[in-house]
Formats: structure tokens, sequence, C-alpha cells
């Protein structure tokens, strides 16, 4: 029986523990092959070089932003027209003058370098995550909207007609009731003309 | 009975054919009258103290001045005149956006209907994006969406998600519009359209029916209503905003603009016939977007392809069309530029442009963003949408008859026209296609044994319903719902009429007469009959002979006419003189055009 097919962190605790002399009287006890004394070849008979493995970082948070030196050249430059389309799209003020522009430019792109390393890892096969719901089956059920949750709507119709017979929703008379509700919309209006909201579509602020 | 009020023209009509064409007469044209009046087999002989013009000339001088208008406006003849569509294949989808007809909006129990006028009173705080609202399906609009989706022939789907699209506008006070972008809860659906539909016959190719595609019906949210107060001041009302709305979108299967305005009325006729959306295009509660293309013949455009149908050329998208006409007014527009652009060598920009009624070519309203600006993303605040197949079996079997099937029904059955037909359906939501069935049966029933067969009673009660007594309450004002003549009263004056006890004369003077009273209890049409002595007693053959040489005696330059210049046509003329000359309810025109021929030696 090899060592290498017993469980890594049990191999793992087992070499940590033991001082050279004692690591290689254990092999002798497991392992059909001699004792061995180079470290790297550690997959092979389980002996993980810890130290080593943890000497270098494999990755850095700091990947996450753009080296302030480096310009990657396969990251596209963002334009002014780019930028100003965004701000459109989201009803934010246009930069005030050129040094701003640069200052959101150079965010943006921040950013984007960022955004970048997110879509890097691997998520082929992975629904993204909407909401958090109960996504069991009983779960679904109970959401399923079905005959029982219709009953009430299905009863408020009426048929129509003998001959030619209709399905119709009685409708509400004209006028008929108080306004609905107790709040008064017209009371969270900045502006306001008789019952309408006004808003000022010119292009000043 | 009231024979002297039926001869006078409706004023109201005149008045409005005199506000709306600047004549050099102040007179009302005369021809309206005689329209009018032979429209109820009366005679076309202008009534006294008006301008008499005669008819013929008149509708010549109609035609003539239509004409010369049409040329004036440069409204191009669609025919096969037009060269160019030898060469140029037009395609175009439709996107509909129906208002359903539900009590509440779609993500608040804000009512949709009551306090007409009110503005801002129908608003929920989530309508008016309240921070910290969150939105809240109302279950009961799934109902009348499912009936739509069913009647379109679709897919229903039993998970679909809402999703938000987000833009900027003051009509949107959220900054999203919840809609089902991704995952429509129906897909996959057709219509069907025939030639009587409208459909011209270069796009049936031979066959009976053509079935336009429908891609998917989705659920979405309306806009709040917006009136703009110059120069840049606008007034908002949020009763509209959160209404439930559907948009089918339709294939581009489409090849003509008759064909388009064709699909648009055939969508909107099912709807309304499921009770699914009621307001109809000219209320606004339809609007119809279109996309056109254009493409060179036997090429494939600039290779574009839009769900399943490639070898398209760029489309533009118009938006905002409020009626049929403006449908197939604004395609052809966007057509005829289209190919001018690019046969001038151009290339065609995917664009959103604006059509207004009147206009002889579309607008730009602003450049085509693409569908990534509008960054649509599952709404987190809201459950996926899941139908149960139970509901929708139920659903599906519990569908009212569609129009389509009502019209073919009520060909077969009672033998009207196609036009006809489509017409007494479509009329007061159904209602007077109810009442003709009840009459029909009535009649059946009345005339007993001796009854005509079934298709040409229907004929008979279609007639009388849809052009004696839809003339009637035209011409009177009155709305179908005051109309106080019940099936029952409108059976019997057939029945009279058809065992030959009154003449047809009389009949529709009953009708009329009917139409006026508003007591109650209202008296019988027997009662009215007797009472009225209008009962056919018939003049006998001597009596029509000397009835006819008295008025042939008194008018001798007419009886030349007929004689020796052989115009036929004033034989009526005589047989209307007899009608009126002789005594109420006993004067049958047919049997005295018998005679009246016989005596013209004609």
């Amino acid at each position: 029986m090899r060592l290498s097919s017993l469980p890594l962190r049990w191999a793992l605790r087992r070499n940590v523990s033991l001082t050279p002399a004692h690591a290689s009287k254990c092999r002798r006890a497991f392992s059909t092959a001699g004792p061995r004394h180079d470290r790297s070849n550690s997959a092979e008979t389980g002996n993980v070089d810890v130290e080593k493995l943890l000497s270098e970082p494999t990755w850095s948070i700091a990947s996450l932003l753009p080296r302030p030196d480096a310009r990657p050249d396969h990251a596209p430059q963002l334009s002014s027209k780019q930028l100003h389309h965004l701000l459109r799209l989201s009803a934010l003020p246009p930069p005030k003058d050129v040094a701003e522009e640069g200052a959101l430019l150079s965010t943006l792109a921040s950013q984007l370098h960022f955004v970048r390393q997110m879509q890097s890892v691997d998520t082929t096969g992975v629904e993204p995550l909407r909401s958090l719901r109960d996504e069991t089956a009983d779960g679904e059920k109970a959401e399923t909207l079905g005959l029982e949750a219709l009953q009430g709507a299905l009863d408020g119709e009426e048929v129509r007609g003998k001959w030619h017979k209709r399905i119709r929703r009685p409708r509400a008379e004209r006028g008929s009731g108080s306004e609905y509700g107790e709040w008064d919309p017209l009371s969270t209006a900045g502006k306001k003309v008789g019952r309408f909201f006004v808003v000022e579509g010119g292009k000043e602020a | 009975m009231n024979s002297s009020k039926l001869r006078t023209a409706p004023l109201h009509l005149s008045r409005a054919l005199h506000s709306s064409v600047p004549t050099s007469s102040r007179v009302p044209r005369a021809c309206i009258v005689s329209k009018w009046l032979s429209s109820r087999n009366f005679t076309a002989a202008p009534p006294l103290a008006q301008e008499s013009i005669p008819l013929r000339k008149h509708l010549k001088d109609e035609a003539k001045r239509k004409k010369a208008e049409a040329k004036n406006n440069g409204v191009v003849k669609e025919g096969k005149g037009d060269p160019r569509l030898d060469n140029w294949e037009l395609t175009v989808g439709v996107e509909i956006h129906a208002e359903l007809n539900t009590a509440c909006k779609l993500f608040s129990n804000a009512p949709t209907e009551g306090s007409d006028g009110v503005a801002n009173s129908r608003v929920a705080p989530f309508d008016a994006a309240l921070p910290g609202t969150q939105p809240q399906f109302q279950v009961a609009t799934l109902l009348p969406a499912l009936r739509a989706a069913i009647a379109l022939d679709c897919e229903v789907q039993r998970k679909s998600g809402w999703d938000r699209k987000h833009y900027f506008h003051w009509d949107q006070p959220n900054g999203y519009q919840i809609t089902q972008y991704y995952e429509p809860f129906a897909k996959n659906g057709t219509v069907s359209l025939l030639a009587s539909d409208g459909v011209p016959a270069t796009d049936l190719n031979g066959a009976d029916s053509i079935n336009i595609g429908i891609k998917q019906i989705q659920m979405e949210q309306d806009t709040a209503k917006t009136t703009h107060h110059p120069p840049s001041t606008y007034h908002v009302d949020l009763n509209r905003a959160g209404h439930p709305l559907i948009e089918v979108i339709t294939l581009p299967h489409i090849h003509s603009p008759q064909t388009a305005a064709a699909v648009v009325r055939k969508i909107q006729s099912v709807l309304r016939g499921v009770d699914a959306c009621v307001t109809g295009m000219e209320l606004g509660g339809l609007r119809a977007d279109v996309n056109v293309s254009v493409r060179e013949r036997g090429t494939e455009g600039t290779g574009s392809s839009y769900s399943g149908v490639s070898g398209l050329g760029q489309r533009t998208e118009i938006k905002n069309l409020s009626s049929f006409k403006a449908v197939e007014d604004a395609i052809i527009a966007e057509r005829d530029r289209q190919i001018a652009v690019l046969e001038a060598g151009g290339v065609i920009e995917g664009e959103t442009r604006g059509w207004t009624l009147g206009a002889k070519e579309t607008t730009r309203l602003r450049g085509k963003e693409g569908e990534v600006d509008y960054r649509y993303m599952p709404d987190a605040d809201l459950p996926p949408l899941v139908i149960g197949s139970d509901l929708v079996d139920h659903v599906r079997s519990t569908m009212p008859e569609l129009p389509d099937e009502t019209v073919g029904r009520v060909q077969k059955q009672y033998g009207l026209t196609v036009k006809d037909a489509k017409t007494i359906v479509d009329l007061d939501e159904g209602d007077r296609l109810e009442f003709m069935e009840e009459t029909a049966e009535l009649v059946t029933h009345g005339l007993g044994d001796q009854s005509l067969d079934q298709l040409k009673i229907g004929k008979l009660v279609g007639n009388w319903i849809l052009h004696e007594l839809g003339g009637l309450l035209s011409s009177n004002e009155i709305s179908w719902n005051n109309m106080p003549i019940t099936p029952t009263e409108l059976a019997d004056i057939l029945i009279n009429l058809q065992n030959k006890q009154i003449t047809g004369r009389v009949a529709k003077q009953l009708l009329n007469g009917l139409l006026e009273i508003s007591t109650s209890p209202r008296p019988s049409v027997d009662r009215l009959i007797d009472d009225g002595n209008l009962r056919l007693r018939p003049l006998s053959e001597e009596g029509y002979e000397a009835l006819a040489t008295q008025i042939m005696d008194e008018s001798p330059d007419m009886v030349a006419a007929v004689r020796e210049k052989g115009q036929k046509g004033k034989v009526m003329w005589f047989v209307g003189q007899m009608v009126r000359r002789g005594e109420e309810g006993t004067v049958e025109p047919e049997k005295a055009r018998q005679v009246l021929e016989r005596l013209l030696g004609s």
C-alpha cells in the first residue's frame, strides 16, 4: 500500500510533526519503496513541502486593481464620448472640466480592470443567484399559481348572453367610491399644479 | 305614422358636412338628404324648400372633388403602379402594447378604474416610487394575460421571470420598468389572417389564409401619463403608472403594410373577444410599434436576422402608432424612404423614428440604443412567476368563442356576408349579435311551419338589425344601451312582414315609432298595427291600375321619358308616387312596379 493513496491531510499531519529521522522510520513502516531524500517529489510520496508551498503567493488582492506603472495593452481605452454616454444613461452630471474628466476616466478604468478580473473566473454551468428564495421543490409548489389562487378572480367574472356567450369582468362604475387610499401622492411633490406633478423638461437644471 | 318626420333631413348630418367642407353655397347639400332617403327606399325626389340638384349630377361632382383632393394631398394610390416594389421586398415586425382588463395594477393594489378624471387619485406608494416600497404581484392580473396567450395560441411557460429595464424619464418614477425580458410567460403563438381581414392577394400567394408567428407575449408595467405645456413644462399623472400591459411581439413574417394593419386589427379583436384587453386603439388602450426593413428581391439584405428569420435588411423602428391607418401609412412612408436611400447608394441606420398623422415621412427620434443600454437585470424583489398547469387547462377549457369562430358561425347559421358578419360581431361588444340571435330564434318560432329556411330568416333579421335599426340609432343619436326596442318587438314586426300583414314601409315606420315610445308597459306590435290601422289591405288589380293611370296622366313628361327615351329607372319614381299617394298600408311596391311596367309598355 502506497502512502500516496492515504488522505493528504493525514499524510501532511504525519510528516509535519516528525523529525526527519522519525519520518524516515515511519515511511519505512508504510511504504514499499526505500527512504527518499528528495523533498520536491512530495506528490509521489504524499510528502508536501509546506514551507515551500507557503513561501510564495499564487494570488494577490492587488491583482484586482491595475498596477500603477503598467498599462495593459489588451484593455481598450475609454473615450470621452463613451464616458459622456454612460453618464447620460445614469443621469449623472457631466464633468466640469478636463481634469475632472481625466479623474473620472482613470477611476472608470480601474473599475473595469476589477470587473475583468471577476469575469476571468470560469462560471460555466453556474446559474447566477437572483435572490435568496426557497428553491426546493416544496418552495416552488408553494409559489405556484394554480386554480385556487385565481379562484377569486374567476368568481368575479360573469357570463354575458345566452346565444353568444361572452366572459365579462364587471367594470367599476364611473366615479364610484372615494379616492383610493388615505395618503395623497401630491404631498410628496416638490412642484405641483392642481392635481398634477410638474416637471421642467428644459435643458437647464 | 310619422311619415313627415321621416322625410326631413337629419339636421346634424347637413350641419356636419356644412362645417367640414368649405363650399361657396351655404345651403346644405341636397344630395345628402337624397342619399338618406334613398337608403330607405323612399323616392329620390328632393324635398321641398331645398336647392334641387339632380342626384346623379351631384354624385359625379362629389367623386370628381374627392379625386382632386386626393391628388392635392399627394397620396399615391397603392396599386400595381409602383414599379420599385418589383425590386424591393418589405419585411415588417409588429410589437403591440395592450392594456390588460384588470381591477388593480400589476404590482400594487391601486385600482385601475373609478374616480375618473381626478388625476393622481389611484396611486399606491410603490407607483410613486417612494423609497423602500416593494412590488407585490397582484395575482388577479394573470387571468386576462393567460386568456390572451391562449387565444393567440401560445405555449404558456411554467416559469417566467421579472426583469428591470432601466432608463430615466419623468413618466417612470422608479427609473426602471418591470418587464419580462429574459423569460416571457408565453411563447410561440400564431395569428391567422384571411383575405377578408384585408390581406392583399400578393401576400396570400394562393392560400386561403396566412399565419403570422408570434414570438412571445410578456407582461409589463405601463408608464404614467404626461401632458406637455409649452415651452418645456410637463404635467405628470401617475394614475396609469403601473397599469398592467401585455406586449405581443410578432415575428417578421409580414410583407405588406395592409397585412401589418390587418395583424394589429386582428390581434385587437382577439384580445377584445376574450375580454383581455377591452380599450381599443382609438382610446389609447392599444399601441403599436413597427420594425420596418427592405431588401432587394433575391438578396439577403444586410444579412441581419431576427429571431430565426434571416437575410433581412437593417431595420428601423417606428414608435407609438395610434390607429390602424397610421400603421399602414407609416409603413408605406418608411418603406419608400428606405428604398430611396438605398437606391441612392446610402445606408440605413438602425434608429427609432416617429410618425404624425398627415405627415409624408417618418421623423428621426433618436438613434437606436443597444439593448445593453437598458441594463436588463432580473428584479430581485420579485419571485419568479410560476403558473400551474391546472390553471392553464381550466382557462383553456373555458375559453369563450374566438371572433373568427363567431364570424364563421354567423355566416353559416344566418347566411350573412363576411362583411356583415364581421360588423355585427364587432358592434356593441357582441350585444347586437346576441340581439340578432334572439330575434332570429323568435322569428323562426313565430313563423312556425311555413317558415323560410334558417338562412333566409337570418339574412332578413341581420339586414334589419344592421341597416334599419342601425340607421335609426345613428340618425337619432341613440346608443345601443339606450335603445328600448326588444327582440320580441322586432321579431313581431318581421313576422308580420313575412306574413304579408304589413308592407315594408309600414314595418319601418313601426320600428321608428317603437324607438320613440318610452312609456311602460310598451304596447305590443300587434296592438300598434291594429290601432294605426296599418294592416295591409291589398289593393285589387283594378285599384293599382286606376292609381297608376291617374299618376301617369298627371305627369305626361315622365311617361314620355320612360316610353320614348327609354329611361327605365324612372319607373321607380312612379312606384314612389303610387306608394305616397295610395292609402297607408295598401300599396306594395313590388306589385306596383309590375303593374306600372305593364302599363308603361316596357
